[in-house]
């Protein structure tokens, strides 16, 4: 097992000169689950400048977020492309990213899906920005009707929904 | 202890601890009522002489004092500091000292220090540079090059004090015991209350790369300088045996350093004598005192021009500090400083730095003249010549009106590694320009929010706590908290119109409301979630008891007395609690249990409204009433049926059988009725007539609020009251409401007569953070989700325009127009292919391709069903500009 793992160890690559060290890499993500309009809605938060940094920690050059509508929208895909949820039968929900909004200094990305036909026994995955900062931290509320869960990620990893 | 005992045990202590007020030797064994408003002093600490029940120094308060007077010298290509201290410790306490502790922060970077030996992979440790994935990750266990990095650097170096001397005044070694980052000198003859004691230390050790330590200090290389083996920033803080502060609370404050908690320490005076390579540039706490040795005469001049300036002047323009980067020293230069009554000292050094300053004015302050100045190299640009010392002016006079004049001559802001850090009259702050292909350096907008909220938060900090002398390693939310709360302010003073990030009680609730949090009132190295825990909420919470609960006027007094009280002292978060209360005339009690004490969260729902009215017991007017209440019921739809269908009731097709109660009905009023009414009014006192007759004459509108709380947290009941009429009215019912059933309460509102309350809204204005605002209207109304509203607002209003973007283009020619279907879809496309090196290039780029794919597919659909032109991407964002306050950078600034 161990060297299992010794083997499975790889890399994430900083460009150098590129990191500071000021960024949050602190994001939250909100998932509700919609009875009245039945979707599962996605309200993912960024901090507008955590956001550019990482792009340009990816790209190599820093986009103007708030601008840039393309950017946007790239980072919006990159965002949607780290998080699923996951039902109990191993499917993760079919999310459309809708869009994003600029909302003081954060950028939020929505996404939507329909509501699945069971709506218990869920995981979500979320691995945003973890490639690039494996010290990103997400946290997760999910809410279904008067219940609510929360979660840590600090990992790139599927973390089981207790409610 | 045997199995079952243990067991036992740990059952008991469980029980004990799960409710606060059993812990305080108060159960409530019969119901299950909850006292929100139980009083905090059987938490708070018992007042005493050394802290009063108001909240201010008692008469016999005391504090420890430390003077220092150092050399200390860099080596620059070795990155090693060697340095003596002379330090005069003056116990001011009641106690016997037969040893004295000293703290030894580099020790954090041993390799066998604790924090080093309790770091965990995967996972984060806030300011520990954790960066790796654990095994259950997506694509399996990683490391970050940053990570190997950090674990070769320390393979290579030894890190961590080595202490070289330990000596009292006679030249004789002292006895010392390291403990991780403390140190222990034991003395040979006690030190008595009132007596000094002078010893020396000399130490060395190698400074720590600031970008791969994820330290407060350090240096940062800079390769490509032109200039062989490039250049460095030397950052350095935390950097001497400091005397461990020793409290009338807690004693000596010997907890080893982890790296979240920063630290308390003694105020004292230091002089500094800097040795540095000489052609470095040096900034420091403190004043310089020997500038004919260290700057040029036109630096000299310059400096003294900048006194009375209206603008910052330069004292090396960023040209020299060009130039200065590819010299070479020609020997070393040593910069003397001197600070008065400082917790610390810390500075900085390099030959990259360009250097602005400007007077700030502050008649009738102990320091009338602050010289505000900043050092950048290169890389800060243009963002720092035009922004950094501005916004350390600026700071200074928002701060003096909340707290007191700045206290010290020289106010700092430096560019370096660090992205956030504060120390007396001295900050590092990271934010930087971007250098781009073509040799020019630009800025985005969010980096310059983060610039002038990253140097109000860190100026700010040298107010609170270098002045107001919080423990940060017990408490981060005492600085960190009230920081955050007031560089918002002075945020929103220098531009309500920057997109600021908010840290106000609505932006709060996804955090308030998640379960894995802790308390405010939490040591800062157990605290989950630093940022929304010690810098959000609580700021959040001081917006909510300014604007919502004392108002303006009330709590600016009371923060001020507090900031005046503990100017220049070590206050505990009891002796905040007291003097706000105290100062305000409030109790708030309830306040910081609810907000600092708990994990409660705001959820107050208005259930139902019912009309009332006054019965007049006059027969004939209340009988009347009913009978027109039952003639406003709807008709029984049998009834209504029977007719249409033209089925006549009985009695209609057989009026034989009409008698007295078909003309007479049971609203019917007799004498009886009339003589009980004469009674009544007959049996009332000359007082209690008056009374009836006047409500009977007024007939005034009672409405009755049935409200539940659902979070927990007991606040405001705040109601935004809408009328028949369309007028509208905003009613404060204070918290104190709750103190008898802190889940369930109604509420009597009585308006004059005919006044009809059409709409109730809980919490108009979001002021107190309530999580769920479907619940908040009655009648209920529909509420959209985030995501709904976000959807239903890019439908289509002006709002959705980029006009940032779109103010870009180019106005069509007829050729343009002929040509055909250039437009939209050409404007918003970019260059792709960017060449970032980095592993993750590849992951976002096809979602860069992706997205714009995505974005001219919804281009073209909307321009086939939107045949009003405004065709626009459908990601666009919409600008909000939230102009009711700015906010904290609340998460990693230090």
């Amino acid at each position: 097992m161990i060297r299992a793992l010794i083997v499975a160890l790889c890399l994430v690559g900083l460009p150098n000169g590129l990191g500071n060290a000021h960024e949050q890499r602190l994001a939250t993500t909100e998932v509700l689950f919609n009875a009245r309009s039945g979707f599962v809605e996605v309200a993912h938060r960024f901090s507008l400048h955590d956001a550019e940094h990482a792009v340009a920690l990816a790209e190599g050059e820093r986009p103007e977020l708030l601008s840039d509508p393309v950017a946007r929208a790239a980072f919006a895909s990159y965002i949607g492309s780290r998080f699923d949820l996951v039902g109990a039968s191993g499917e993760a929900l079919a999310f459309a990213v809708l869009g994003t909004e600029i909302d003081g200094g954060y950028i939020w990305i929505y996404q939507e899906a329909p509501m699945p036909s069971s709506t218990t026994g869920f995981s979500v995955r979320h691995g945003a920005l973890h490639e690039i900062w494996p010290d990103q931290r997400t946290f997760v509320t999910i809410r279904q009707g008067d219940q609510s869960a929360s979660l840590v990620f600090e990992d790139d990893v599927t973390l089981p929904v207790l409610f | 202890m045997s199995g079952w005992r243990w067991a036992a045990g740990a059952a008991l202590a469980a029980s004990f601890w799960v409710d606060a007020s059993f812990a305080q030797g108060i159960e409530q064994t019969k119901g299950d009522f909850e006292d929100k408003f139980r009083q905090l002093d059987e938490v708070l600490p018992t007042p005493n002489i050394y802290r009063t029940a108001s909240g201010a120094p008692g008469f016999g308060y005391w504090q420890q004092r430390a003077d220092y007077y150092i050399e200390v010298e860099l080596d620059e290509e070795a990155r090693r500091l060697t340095g003596e201290a002379r330090i005069s410790y003056t116990n001011n306490s009641s106690d016997t000292l037969r040893y004295v502790w000293l703290q030894l922060d580099q020790n954090r970077f041993d390799t066998d220090s604790m924090f080093n030996t309790t770091a965990t992979f995967g996972g984060d440790m806030s300011g520990a540079g954790q960066t790796t994935s654990s095994p259950g990750s997506s694509g399996g266990p990683r490391l970050s090059l940053s990570t190997l990095a950090r674990m070769q650097t320390m393979d290579d170096v030894d890190f961590g004090y080595d202490i070289t001397s330990v000596e009292d005044e006679n030249g004789q070694e002292m006895d010392r015991t390291i403990v991780g980052t403390l140190m222990r000198i034991d003395l040979d003859e006690p030190l008595a209350p009132g007596l000094s004691l002078d010893f020396s230390i000399e130490w060395e050790y190698n400074l720590v790369d600031g970008d791969s330590m994820s330290a407060r200090s350090g240096y940062e290389h800079f390769p490509d300088d032109d200039r062989e083996g490039g250049n460095d920033i030397f950052l350095v803080a935390q950097w001497f045996p400091r005397m461990i502060a020793y409290s009338d609370y807690e004693g000596w404050h010997n907890k080893e350093f982890l790296g979240r908690g920063e630290f308390t320490l003694e105020f004292g005076d230091y002089r500094v004598e800097i040795t540095v390579p000489n052609d470095h540039i040096v900034s420091s706490t403190g004043v310089l005192e020997n500038p004919e040795d260290v700057l040029t005469d036109e630096q000299i001049e310059r400096l003294e021009a900048a006194e009375t300036a209206d603008k910052p002047v330069l004292i090396v323009t960023p040209e020299e500090a060009l130039e200065n980067e590819s010299s070479n020293p020609t020997g070393t230069s040593t910069w003397v400083f001197e600070a008065e009554n400082v917790r610390d000292f810390a500075w900085a050094s390099s030959r990259k730095f360009a250097w602005d300053a400007q007077g700030f004015q502050q008649p009738g302050a102990e320091y009338e003249t602050v010289m505000a100045m900043s050092f950048w190299p290169k890389e800060g640009g243009e963002l720092w010549e035009k922004y950094s010392t501005p916004v350390v002016i600026h700071t200074m006079d928002v701060y003096n009106r909340f707290a007191f004049d700045y206290p010290y001559p020289t106010s700092q802001s430096v560019n370096g590694p660090v992205g956030g850090m504060e120390y007396p009259m001295i900050t590092f702050n990271g934010p930087r320009t971007t250098l781009q292909d073509d040799g020019s350096r630009t800025y985005t907008m969010s980096e310059k929010v983060f610039l002038v909220g990253v140097i109000i938060h860190e100026i700010g900090h040298i107010y609170f706590p270098m002045v107001v002398n919080s423990d940060e390693r017990q408490w981060t939310w005492m600085d960190e908290g009230l920081n955050s709360f007031l560089d918002s302010v002075a945020g929103y003073e220098w531009d309500p119109d920057m997109p600021w990030g908010r840290s106000l009680a609505r932006d709060m609730i996804p955090y308030m409301t998640s379960t894995n949090q802790v308390p405010i009132m939490t040591n800062s190295e157990s605290v989950l979630q630093l940022g929304p825990n010690a810098y959000g909420k609580p700021s959040a919470a001081l917006h909510v008891l300014r604007d919502t609960i004392l108002g303006r006027e009330r709590f600016d007094f009371a923060f001020r007395e507090y900031s005046r009280r503990w100017k220049f002292k070590r206050p505990t978060p009891a002796d905040f609690f007291r003097t706000m209360e105290e100062a305000s005339g409030t109790d708030l009690d309830w306040f910081w249990r609810g907000w600092f004490y708990t994990t409660d969260h705001v959820d107050i729902s208005i259930d139902r409204v019912y009309q009332l009215r006054l019965d007049t017991e006059d027969p004939d007017i209340d009988y009347a009433r009913a009978r027109q209440q039952e003639a406003d019921k709807p008709t029984p739809v049998g009834v209504t049926l029977n007719a249409q269908d033209g089925l006549a009731p009985w009695v209609e097709r057989n009026p034989d059988v009409i008698d007295f109660y078909d003309e007479n009905d049971i609203f019917t009023v007799t004498n009886k009725e009339r003589n009980a009414y004469q009674s009544f009014l007959d049996g009332l006192e000359p007082n209690e007539r008056a009374t009836f007759a006047r409500a009977i004459q007024e007939d005034k509108a009672y409405y009755v609020l049935e409200f539940s709380n659902h979070g927990g947290l007991v606040m405001p009941i705040i109601l935004g009251l809408e009328f028949a009429d369309g007028t509208m009215e905003k009613m404060y019912i204070p918290a104190e409401i709750w103190r008898r059933n802190p889940r369930h309460v109604r509420k009597l509102l009585v308006f004059d007569q005919g006044t009809e309350l059409s709409q109730v809204v809980l919490d108009p204005d979001w002021e107190t953070g309530d999580s769920n605002i479907e619940d908040n209207h009655y009648p209920r109304r529909f509420i959209p989700s985030r995501v709904e509203a976000y959807k239903f607002q890019r439908s289509g209003s002006y709002m959705r325009r980029d006009i940032m973007q779109d103010i870009k283009t180019e106005l069509s020619t007829d050729e343009d127009t002929v040509a055909g279907d250039g437009g939209e879809g050409d404007e918003t496309e970019q260059d792709a292919a960017p060449e970032g090196d980095a592993v993750d290039a590849q992951a976002l780029e096809p979602e860069r391709a992706e997205a714009e794919e995505l974005q001219a597919e919804q281009i073209a659909t909307e321009a086939d069903t939107d045949t009003n032109t405004n065709i626009d991407s459908d990601t666009e964002a919409v600008v909000q500009e939230e102009a009711d306050d700015a906010e904290t950078q609340e998460s990693e600034e230090e």
